[in-house]
């Protein structure tokens, strides 16, 4: 149980990739909030304090971006310093830098490697950075 | 401007023949003088000689008689020749004064002439009157008073003779006069027409002035508001001589250039739209294939994990079978998410918006390592010899580890591909600042003429159509991503002797900078 009672809050607006990621989550161990929209996020992980981690989709349907919440999130001083970290679709070629520069603490690309991803959230839970490009074969 | 230079060489010419006839004339004029004066001097000198020949000779022819003296017949034979000779030579210089008097007469000189002749006359006849009253025994005071006339006479003579010398003297001064007048004339001619053609030329030096410098001024001022990049400017002179056409062909030029810079300037206006359009395009490209690829990874992101989940038993229980068949489908999934990746990548490379992960240290021969043992993955059975021959001292280099990875996978999968046995050779060495990385493999190999479609996009040979599988677009993006880090990467090959494919890549490649923080290896 590499993730026991770690409080692991999502912002992810596809219900397959909610279901993959709270799924993986939570058979290790983990307590799992979600944010759909990235439109109410602040007052839902204040909701849901204390939250060790945040990972936060990139991309969403309407105009907001992964990015604006990242900035709310920052904005908020009681939420300023909880880990954050990019799930996406998005080419990691592109989104590696943007997130990097932004401060964010770590990107996953997707898809995400079904025996990969939880060591990958315990590595961030241990404070480490992770910054993977994706896996070929 | 040939009709204002020959202005002054013409006054020249003038002057120059002006002072040459006139100092012809001056000397003509002297030539005149001395023809004229000095041989009518003479005459008129022995005329008055001859004359006091003539009255000497009778005084003493007379003298002789009146004192008694016996001079016997001798004397006054030799009185009375003088007196012949030099009547004749009175008449002979009489007739010289007369005919040079009669070339140029005078009313004075005509008057004094006829005076002499007159005189002359007269001084004759007492002559011989007194002569032949001496040789006639007349009576001394007879003689006396024919003697006194005789001196009357002779006086009359000597006077008009010195008269008439002193006017031909007086006239002689006259005409050295005139001469001497001409002479200046002649040097205020000269003076005048030198100050003439000073004033010409002073007056041409200004016309020259005019027409060539204020042109030449013109033309220079045109020509550099011109550089200065006023393009309407022309010098506008019009006239017909040298300077004009040099003038006229400047416009003539100014004009071309006009045209040519406003041409150039319509070029760069219609590039610069055409490079906006094109960057306008590339960014809409680089737009549509970001979001492409979201919009096609989002979906196998589920396809893959969820048959996982099924496959693995999370979902409840399945029989061998079906999780066979489930594996299949995820490694259907995994080609097809490949596919997408490679197109996607092919499309970043065509639209130029591939970026690298550029890293101090990638370490190749943990590269090397994932590398083979992915090619041990792909031989499915077959029996192929994996052949390893790595430096130990290979360097770390400086690149995107994931990028040198796809290439070195690239080419691997390649080799195993299209090998159905033998073996697949993987050699490591650095060589001139470069790691080079060969694959050997002893398929069917590649005809030299196949050899540059391999690198080509959507274009397999048909070999690698007839094994199926692949995009044709591995060894391409292979290629790019090579060149990428500033290396190369070749073929040697020849059908039915397999083939080597090598990979060159910089240990530091200078155009490449590292990104700030590493990314995680892949497993």
């Amino acid at each position: 149980m590499l993730l026991k009672n770690r409080r692991i809050f999502l912002v992810e607006d596809d219900i397959a990739n909610r279901a993959i990621i709270q799924m993986l989550l939570e058979r290790n161990g983990a307590k799992t909030a979600i944010e759909r929209w990235g439109t109410d996020t602040v007052p839902r992980i204040q909701a849901f304090s204390p939250v060790d981690r945040i990972l936060l989709d990139l991309m969403f349907p309407d105009s907001v971006s992964g990015f604006d919440v990242f900035d709310e999130i920052r904005a908020d001083t009681t939420l300023a310093n909880i880990p954050i970290l990019a799930v996406s679709a998005m080419d990691p070629s592109i989104a590696i830098p943007k997130t990097q520069a932004k401060g964010f603490n770590g990107f996953i690309p997707k898809p995400i490697e079904y025996e990969l991803f939880v060591q990958q959230i315990a590595s961030i839970l241990d404070g480490e950075a992770v910054w993977f490009t994706g896996n070929r074969s | 401007l040939i009709l204002g230079f020959s202005l002054p060489v013409l006054l020249l010419l003038v002057i120059a023949i002006t002072g040459l006839a006139s100092s012809q004339q001056v000397n003509s004029s002297f030539a005149e003088v001395q023809e004229d004066s000095v041989p009518e001097l003479v005459a008129l000198d022995e005329l008055r000689f001859a004359s006091n020949r003539i009255a000497a000779a009778s005084n003493e022819l007379i003298l002789e008689g009146v004192l008694g003296v016996e001079a016997g017949e001798e004397g006054d034979e030799s009185e009375l020749a003088e007196i012949e000779t030099n009547t004749a030579l009175y008449f002979a210089s009489l007739a010289t004064y007369r005919a040079f008097i009669e070339a140029g007469a005078e009313g004075e000189e005509l008057e004094l002439l006829s005076q002499i002749e007159v005189a002359g006359q007269e001084l004759l006849d007492a002559s011989n009157a007194m002569v032949n009253a001496q040789q006639q025994g007349a009576s001394p005071e007879e003689i006396a008073d024919l003697r006194e006339d005789f001196e009357a006479v002779e006086d009359n003579l000597s006077d008009i003779a010195t008269e008439a010398i002193e006017h031909e003297q007086e006239e002689l001064i006259e005409r050295e006069e005139d001469v001497a007048d001409a002479v200046a004339n002649a040097r205020n001619i000269a003076i005048i027409l030198s100050v003439v053609a000073i004033a010409l030329t002073f007056a041409f030096a200004l016309y020259l002035y005019q027409s060539i410098a204020n042109p030449l001024q013109d033309l220079e001022s045109t020509a550099n508001q011109l550089r200065e990049g006023n393009l309407q400017v022309r010098s506008g002179i019009q006239s017909t001589d040298e300077i004009g056409r040099v003038a006229q062909t400047f416009d003539t030029m100014a004009e071309q250039i006009g045209k040519t810079v406003n041409s150039l300037e319509e070029q760069i206006v219609e590039t610069t739209r055409a490079k906006d359009a094109a960057q306008r395009s590339d960014q809409v490209k680089s737009a549509f294939l970001a979001s492409m690829s979201h919009e096609l990874r989002t979906p196998m992101n589920a396809v893959i994990n969820f048959t996982k989940f099924v496959a693995k038993g999370d979902l409840g229980p399945v029989n061998e079978q079906q999780a066979e068949t489930l594996e299949e489908v995820i490694d259907s999934a995994k080609h097809l998410l490949n596919l997408i990746n490679d197109v996607l990548d092919m499309s970043k490379i065509e639209s130029g918006s591939l970026r690298l992960f550029v890293d101090d240290n990638v370490d190749i021969s943990a590269l090397l390592e994932t590398t083979i043992s992915t090619g041990k993955g792909l031989l499915d059975g077959r029996t192929i010899d994996m052949q390893t021959d790595i430096a130990p001292d290979l360097p770390t280099i400086r690149g995107d580890r994931q990028r040198i990875l796809q290439i070195l996978l690239n080419i691997m999968s390649n080799a195993c591909k299209f090998t159905d046995e033998g073996f697949v050779k993987t050699k490591a060495y650095q060589e001139n600042g470069n790691v080079i990385v060969s694959v050997e493999d002893t398929g069917p190999g590649i005809a030299s003429e196949d050899q540059p479609a391999v690198f080509e996009p959507f274009k397999q040979t048909s070999s690698g159509l007839r094994k199926g599988g692949g995009t044709g677009l591995g060894m391409p993006i292979a290629k790019n991503l090579t060149e990428a880090h500033g290396g190369r990467i070749w073929i040697e090959s020849e059908p039915g002797k397999g083939a080597t494919f090598y990979m060159s890549i910089p240990v530091r490649a200078e155009h490449l900078r590292a990104t700030t923080v590493a990314t995680q290896e892949a497993v």
